[in-house]
């Protein structure tokens, strides 16, 4: 009777014993937790949260494409953070870098940063590359110089603005209002060419007297027969000069106008240089990502085998799944009596 | 022990990310057609289940897979001996028999045994058979065995049994011992009963038991109605006709080899429906004449 009331007035929890099902429930819970844990400390370790940094300054002309937490990469690897954006003196924007101390070694005396905006559009990409890899480690708190490559959209104001200062300069529009002062100087020539040939007008009487009139009107008229006859060349050649002379005949204009275009020329040309380094910079990046596609699809693949193999390992593994490999003993016809 | 645990997991883990190995897919191929063919066997679909287990053949061939080939063989021997094609049979035994020697695989020498004696059967060289048989046969003390038979000598017994009926010499004394096999037998099945009540229905007719006989039949004809045996119902349906045709029951006798004509010609057996008509022939020429 004793016994029974002991027994009652025990504590369950040391009558409790697991039986194998719930050893292997607690088997998993606990291997989730492990799991668990392992993801946590792999992701403070990816986010270097825990980390001590060393901060870098640049001075940048715009922060276009620069926000607090954009990356800061050094010979290709992310190497810290924008951790802040202040206005310079100098009317420049002060970006404030956060470099993890383990990747300091890789910021050295002499090493300029490279503000790309053109990498990725809306946000830039900061690289830091040393040019000498044996210099001593940069301080702490230094400016860094920098370059900056235009945004996207700065490119894209500049060919606009080309186009716009060749459409303002109105150079057709001119060429064209020339053409009817041309074609007026040629009729004016050849009335005054008529005059001299029939021996009228101021200059014909001043010339000639009423003796050798006759004679040189003979001449003249030779002259002016030659003359209609070049008045034929003229006109066949009006039409060329309709398109040649007035650009000649307005060289002054066009002088002019090539100055003003000459002065913009070198910056031109060097922005189209950039244009062509930038559009090959981006070239390279894009046939970088497109070598890439088939190397990422194959790892892809690969992982959906590995992952089709290891399900299958744990489908095989006891007693997880009840799944047998078909015993060869199946694909043998049973002994068969004779047969009528 | 915490030790020991984390070696333990990192055990099971290198177990899961193992690779496992993978069949190729022509073994896939070939497992999936024997498969069929056994499928094709079992529902008697003889030109199926041949063209299946050819082609599973040639694969296990390419693979050099001489267990798989070997298989295959057998299975090949056993639809050729279901179509009573005997030379196809003699052929593929003689390629089985060639592997099993080869290969020394003594486990296949009783099958191989067991095969040349069915085919003997067939040939109705029943001397060769029963001298095949007897290497199979358990020892007997009378009716009774000393050993409990295993399923080859199991059939081994039936065909004996087969034999004995064939050459009219000790039928009652090897349908006892079929009897007694089965009861004894760890293979329990009702195809073997059934083939028992076909042994016991012969034994009556020998010894006048017609009704006897009938009764056996019957229940031989449902057991093979409930597995779908078309082979057996049709054999049973003509033992059923012979024998209403020996009690004078001619319009049942008709109607039994009638039911067996359209069984044996579902199967494609054109040489029992040839058989069946000349029996169903005259029946019907003694029943105008009266």
């Amino acid at each position: 009777m004793n016994n029974q009331t002991d027994k009652s007035t025990e504590q369950y929890v040391h009558q409790l014993s697991y039986n194998y099902r719930e050893r292997l429930v607690g088997f998993f819970v606990f291997l989730g937790f492990i799991l668990f844990l392992g993801f946590i400390v792999v992701s403070v370790k990816n986010q270097h949260l825990f980390e001590k940094r060393v901060t870098f300054y640049i001075e940048v002309n715009s922060s276009d494409g620069i926000t607090q937490g954009s990356i800061v990469t050094a010979l290709g690897t992310e190497v810290g953070l924008v951790s802040s954006l202040s206005l310079a003196p100098n009317h420049k924007v002060r970006v404030a870098i956060e470099v993890y101390e383990e990747q300091h070694r890789l910021i050295r005396v002499g090493a300029t940063a490279l503000v790309n905006r053109l990498t990725n559009i809306g946000s830039a990409q900061i690289e830091i590359a040393s040019s000498i890899i044996d210099a001593p480690l940069l301080e702490a708190g230094s400016t860094l110089p920098v370059e900056e490559t235009p945004s996207l959209n700065d490119l894209l104001l500049g060919i606009a603005n080309l186009i716009q200062t060749a459409n303002n300069k109105d150079l057709f529009n001119k060429v064209e209002g020339i053409l009817p002062k041309v074609e007026e100087t040629l009729t004016n020539i050849h009335g005054i060419i008529a005059q001299i040939a029939t021996g009228h007008g101021v200059l014909g009487a001043a010339v000639f007297d009423q003796g050798v009139e006759r004679e040189l009107k003979v001449v003249v008229r030779s002259g002016a027969e030659i003359l209609s006859e070049a008045e034929g060349i003229i006109s066949v050649a009006k039409k060329r000069l309709v398109q040649l002379e007035p650009i000649l005949s307005d060289a002054k204009y066009m002088t002019h106008d090539l100055r003003g275009a000459s002065e913009a020329l070198p910056e031109m040309v060097q922005e189209l240089h950039a244009i062509i380094a930038q559009a090959k910079i981006a070239l390279t990046l894009i046939n970088g990502e497109l070598y890439e596609i088939p190397g990422v699809a194959i790892d892809a693949k690969r992982t959906l085998t590995k992952t089709d193999q290891i399900l299958e390992s744990v489908q095989e593994l006891w007693p997880l799944s009840k799944k047998r490999s078909k015993s060869t003993s199946n694909q043998l016809i049973a002994p068969h009596s004779s047969y009528d | 022990m915490i030790k020991l645990y984390l070696i333990l997991f990192m055990l099971i883990f290198v177990g899961c990310g193992g690779n496992s190995v993978n069949k190729p897919a022509l073994l896939s191929s070939a497992e999936s057609d024997v498969n069929e063919a056994m499928q094709a066997y079992s529902e008697e679909d003889w030109v199926s289940a041949q063209r299946l287990f050819n082609r599973a053949l040639s694969q296990y061939q390419s693979l050099d897979d001489r267990l798989g080939a070997l298989n295959s063989t057998i299975n090949l021997v056993e639809v050729a001996l279901a179509r009573h094609d005997m030379m196809t049979a003699r052929a593929r035994l003689s390629l089985a028999e060639n592997i099993v020697t080869i290969e020394g695989l003594d486990s296949y020498y009783p099958r191989m045994t067991l095969l040349n004696a069915l085919l003997a059967i067939q040939q109705k060289q029943m001397t060769k058979a029963n001298h095949l048989l007897s290497e199979l046969l358990p020892i007997f003390n009378g009716v009774e065995m000393t050993v409990i038979p295993s399923i080859i000598q199991l059939v081994a017994i039936s065909s004996r049994t087969t034999v004995a009926f064939e050459q009219k010499h000790n039928e009652s004394l090897w349908t006892k011992r079929y009897r007694q096999a089965i009861k004894k037998s760890a293979n329990k099945s009702i195809t073997l009963d059934a083939g028992l009540l076909r042994f016991q229905a012969k034994l009556s007719l020998q010894q006048g038991g017609d009704d006897q006989a009938e009764a056996y039949l019957q229940k031989s004809l449902s057991i093979y109605k409930k597995t779908g045996s078309r082979t057996e119902i049709a054999g049973i349906l003509f033992e059923l006709g012979k024998l209403s045709k020996m009690q004078d029951k001619r319009a049942r006798a008709v109607s039994y080899f009638k039911r067996s004509i359209i069984v044996y010609r579902s199967l494609g057996r054109e040489d029992k429906v040839h058989e069946i008509t000349k029996w169903l022939t005259e029946i019907k020429a003694a029943m105008m004449k009266q």
